[in-house]
């Protein structure tokens, strides 16, 4: 397989885990990075070998013919505008999730794609943790028979990290949609919809805000959503003031003919099908610890270039995961059930207002990122 | 403590559990039994070591002087009748799960309970479950901090048990509102409710029959609310063709400082604390060995003693069917209901879920 040739469009904390799996894959070479603050990008190329060509704005890295494919780190709400532009441009683009913040910026981003002849592959890492691909495998294989319902509980800390600026574009005023039910929210709407393997066709939520007024939008949610086949995902955020590291964090999966646990768990699955009196404990194969997500994603856009196919995970899965969370920001605001996808009238919704409970700074601070 | 005579109205599958407890706990003794079919309560009064009087009449039975108690274990929709003709004979009353078929029973059996000043307790026995009563002191003693959300799943099948017989009275035509949202579902959110010491606001349900059409009116459903004090209950009903009988069937709690785990089964109940590991937390002594009922009946005869509240109120068996109706109405509207509902839902008994149900008439 040819090398081609990886531009990092902004270099903030995700980055360099791309950079990592781009230095190791197969088939990749990292030639450029870009940020806006210039110093940044220069040090961070510096600590690569061989060194990257450092951009400060990231027209000149698409205009770059050593750059075969675009990945584009930047912060959400500049997604499709970097990504429409990479397409333009010819090169192939991993765009890291949050897809978009609308589901117009979604479509465009298929569009330009689609126009251009690239691959575009949106960054839904989650589902490709050991677990939850191990999961999908025994579902496949008929283990726990049809899925009747996904049960995934995610607690996780109210405040922000200690290690999190509260200037963090992901929660800034002016950011809007940027909760967790979209930052979090749409990995784990991704995984659900893998493990499942079909599409929501409704969805309802409750959002709340209610340990941590003034840092991030909402701490709390339920979203259900209900599929075709009736299959029922439920998934809950609990936003803990003193995070408890729970040991079933993840998904319960009920099946016609049995049940599954995939939780964040090193090494097993649990497995119980109808007549068995206990867990079975499934360990992972071998092909699914021997890469991490990030690698796997990559190697698979790597692949599907080769081979001409569509990624593994595509432009609208990333959209299908953006109306799963735009869906509950309105379904909580209206009290009542959203159907999917979502109808044209909630193309340009970007979810609610956050001005009002975030005394932050406005406007959009690169090196926050 | 006096001996109290208790009096068990309808003898169908769960009489007998109520029978063991007037038989067995302190103060109580089994004097008279009920049922429209005389030769069952004949042939089950006959099978019990205190000989209790077999009556047809429910009626009858309420006017034997030797009777204290009622047990109410007719079919639901006949519990208002049955509860409201007790109070007015003075009985004090153990009325069984769900309460009744509408808010209106309901109230109309609080009020008949208040005007005869005897006390009123409705059967919601899960709550007595070992590791649920464990919870609920565990939350009481702060260990988990606030509470923020219990999170129940219920494996369950979605066809009918083989001894089940399809003309079962809670899945009869006519019997409107007795699909498991009703009739499981008032179970689990009793527990919630008294696992996180809050009550629901708003409701917001998903409902429906995905393998038993023609059996049963619902086998899966998803409802959430939001309590006074924001913590949010999701209870997840999932009927599947083989009952898989899950291990961890119960509630995960998740609380402000900790989590905690209380599942249906004895070694069930995990605390876990900040970053401490999950720990197993056994059982107090005295929730141990003993089954829900007889706690559940032993609490309700102290009540009596000393004139307490019962364990379980009539406002609580009101406000669990009211989660009931206000989910099958949530479902319908596709919108959240506000609780309280609103005295136009008093006499809504559930949708009418038996187009669907192919059940032979008697």
């Amino acid at each position: 397989m040819e090398d081609l040739g990886y531009g990092i469009v902004g270099c903030g904390r995700v980055s360099t885990r791309h950079m990592d799996a781009i230095e190791h894959g197969p088939g990749m070479r990292l030639v450029a990075v870009a940020d806006r603050e210039f110093e940044r990008a220069d040090g961070i190329a510096a600590g690569r070998k061989p060194k990257p060509t450092a951009y400060q704005d990231y027209h000149d890295l698409l205009t770059d013919p050593a750059v075969d494919v675009v990945v584009v780190c930047l912060p959400s709400q500049l997604h499709a505008e970097a990504t429409v532009a990479a397409a333009n441009a010819g090169k192939h683009i991993y765009c890291e999730k949050v897809m978009a913040s609308t589901v117009n910026e979604a479509r465009a981003m298929i569009r330009a794609a689609d126009a251009n002849g690239v691959k575009l592959m949106i960054g839904h890492s989650t589902r490709y943790h050991s677990a939850y691909m191990q999961a999908r495998r025994l579902i496949e294989a008929g283990e726990i028979g049809e899925v009747i319902a996904v049960d995934g509980a995610f607690p996780t800390r109210a405040d922000l990290p200690g290690s999190v600026r509260p200037t963090f574009w992901g929660i800034k005023a002016g950011a809007r949609g940027h909760g967790v039910v979209m930052n979090f929210g749409c990995h784990y709407a991704d995984t659900a919809r893998y493990l499942c393997g079909e599409e929501f066709a409704q969805v309802g939520a409750y959002i709340t805000n209610r340990f941590s007024q003034g840092q991030a939008p909402e701490d709390q949610f339920v979203v259900t959503a209900v599929c075709a086949s009736q299959a029922i995902v439920t998934i809950g955020q609990y936003g803990q003031v003193d995070y408890v590291p729970s040991r079933n964090t993840g998904f319960t999966i009920y099946g016609s003919a049995g049940t599954l646990e995939a939780f964040y768990q090193p090494d097993a699955v649990a497995v119980k099908r109808a007549g068995d009196d206990t867990y079975t404990q499934v360990a992972f194969d071998e092909d699914i610890v021997a890469e991490g997500p990030w690698e796997r994603l990559h190697r698979g856009l790597r692949q599907a270039i080769e081979d001409d196919t569509e990624p593994s995970v595509t432009g609208t899965d990333g959209l299908r995961n953006i109306e799963w969370a735009l869906g509950a920001y309105l379904a909580n605001e209206r009290r009542e059930w959203m159907d999917l996808p979502l109808a044209e009238q909630y193309w340009d919704y970007a979810g609610p207002t956050r001005e009002h409970s975030l005394p932050i700074a406005r406007g959009w601070e690169h090196g926050d990122a | 403590m006096e001996t109290l005579g208790y009096g068990v109205i309808g003898c169908g599958r769960v009489s007998k559990r109520h029978m063991d407890a007037a038989e067995q706990i302190d103060g109580a003794q089994l004097v008279a039994v009920a049922d429209a079919n005389l030769e069952k309560a004949r042939e089950i009064a006959g099978q019990r070591e205190s000989k209790p009087k077999a009556y047809q009449d429910y009626h009858d039975l309420l006017a034997d002087g030797k009777v204290d108690v009622a047990v109410v274990c007719v079919p639901t929709q006949l519990h208002a009748e049955a509860t409201i003709a007790a109070a007015d004979a003075g009985k004090h009353i153990y009325c069984e799960k769900a309460m009744a078929s509408t808010l209106k029973e309901c109230r109309d059996m609080i009020a008949a309970a208040d005007d005869s000043n005897i006390k009123l307790t409705i059967g919601q026995s899960t709550r007595f479950h070992g590791a649920f009563q464990q919870a609920r002191r565990l939350i009481e003693a702060g260990q988990i901090g606030e509470v923020i959300s219990v999170d129940g799943a219920f494996p369950t099948g979605a066809t009918l048990a083989e001894n089940v017989p399809p003309d079962f009275w809670r899945f009869k035509a006519g019997a409107q509102g007795h699909g498991y949202v009703v009739n499981f579902g008032c179970h689990y959110i009793d527990t919630a409710r008294y696992i996180c010491g809050q009550d629901p606001r708003h409701v917001s349900a998903f409902i429906a029959n995905r393998y038993s059409a023609g059996q049963i009116p619902e086998d899966q459903f998803v409802i959430t609310c939001v309590c006074d004090g924001q913590a949010i209950i999701t209870i997840g009903l999932y009927g599947a063709p083989v009952y898989t009988n899950a291990p961890n069937t119960g509630f995960t709690v998740y609380g402000s400082e900790g989590v905690l785990e209380a599942y249906y089964r004895p070694d069930g109940l995990t605390l876990k604390r900040g970053s401490e590991e999950a720990t197993p937390i056994e059982i107090d002594a005295d929730l141990r060995g003993t089954d829900p009922w007889l706690r559940f009946h032993t609490a309700f005869r102290r009540c009596i003693e000393e004139d307490a509240a019962p364990p379980v109120t009539g406002r609580d068996g009101m406000l669990n069917l009211e989660w009931a109706m206000a989910a099958y109405l949530a479902n319908e509207r596709r919108a959240w209901m506000d609780l309280p509902l609103g005295p136009e839902f008093y006499e809504y008994g559930g949708p009418k879920l038996y187009e669907t149900v192919q059940v032979a008439e008697e």
